[in-house]
């Protein structure tokens, strides 16, 4: 599957995580979109019985139609957020460290990092639901300039820099070879 | 012109901007997930399902739109 997402792999590299958002964060945005249908349920059932005259007539119609257009809203709202879950996506081969942000509909981000080129990797893991479910932020220092990786919201992100700096060990023996 | 055409006038106004955005920003999303998620086995299902979703509540949409006039 990484392989579809990520076109530029050589053929001697190898793919050995792909990570993405922890699951909570995209359950936590899906509870906000049940929250929004049981909202509009609500609306549905309750104003027009409070209102006799939105239930017949020009009224009735505008109502439908406004429930209607939520319902779109309601659907193009999860599909979005599925998709930005999806697409964001972090990837370490046995060469290089790569992280796709779609970071909105219109704003798509390819950054990449040889191994070798890396400096200083930290994780960082704050707040009550990081604490609880073991996700939070991994911070990778490349040597030579200022940017800096940064994958957030990670799943194990202790684990993860562990096996990025193992990974790290391994490229420089290789070289050093 | 009476009180209903200019009802049905500024209902349709303000639904077609509405459903319009959201209805570009729903096939926007779509390309967006089949070019950069590429043709997988999760990919292509999610896309049909809610292309399909999409155009139905656009067509009943436009079909109450209809009835108003």
């Amino acid at each position: 599957m990484a392989k579809e997402l990520f076109p530029g792999l050589r053929p001697e590299e190898k793919i050995y995580i792909v990570v993405r958002e922890h699951w909570v964060l995209l359950l936590l945005k899906v509870l906000v979109w049940v929250l929004l249908v049981v909202i509009g349920l609500l609306f549905w059932y309750y104003v027009p019985a409070q209102f006799v005259e939105l239930q017949s007539g020009t009224p009735a119609i505008i109502v439908s139609l406004i429930s209607q257009v939520y319902v779109l809203f309601l659907a193009v709202y999860l599909f979005l957020v599925f998709v930005m879950y999806y697409l964001n996506i972090h990837i370490i081969t046995s060469e290089r460290i790569v992280d796709i942000d779609q970071k909105g509909l219109f704003h798509h981000r390819i950054s990449e990092l040889h191994i070798e080129k890396m400096e200083d990797a930290t994780s960082e893991v704050k707040g009550v639901l990081g604490t609880l479910f073991n996700y939070g932020d991994v911070y990778i220092q490349t040597a030579g300039n200022t940017e800096h990786f940064d994958f957030e919201n990670v799943p194990d992100p202790g684990a993860l820099v562990k096996i990025i700096l193992d990974l790290y060990e391994q490229r420089s023996n290789v070289h050093k070879e | 012109m009476n009180f209903d055409h200019i009802i049905y006038i500024v209902t349709s106004t303000i639904f077609l901007g509405v459903t319009g955005i959201l209805f570009f920003l729903s096939l926007f999303g779509v390309y967006i997930f089949v070019r950069y998620g590429r043709t997988t086995i999760i990919t292509i299902p999610v896309s049909i399902v809610f292309v399909v979703i999409f155009i139905t509540i656009f067509a009943s949409a436009f079909q109450t739109l209809n009835s108003l006039s």
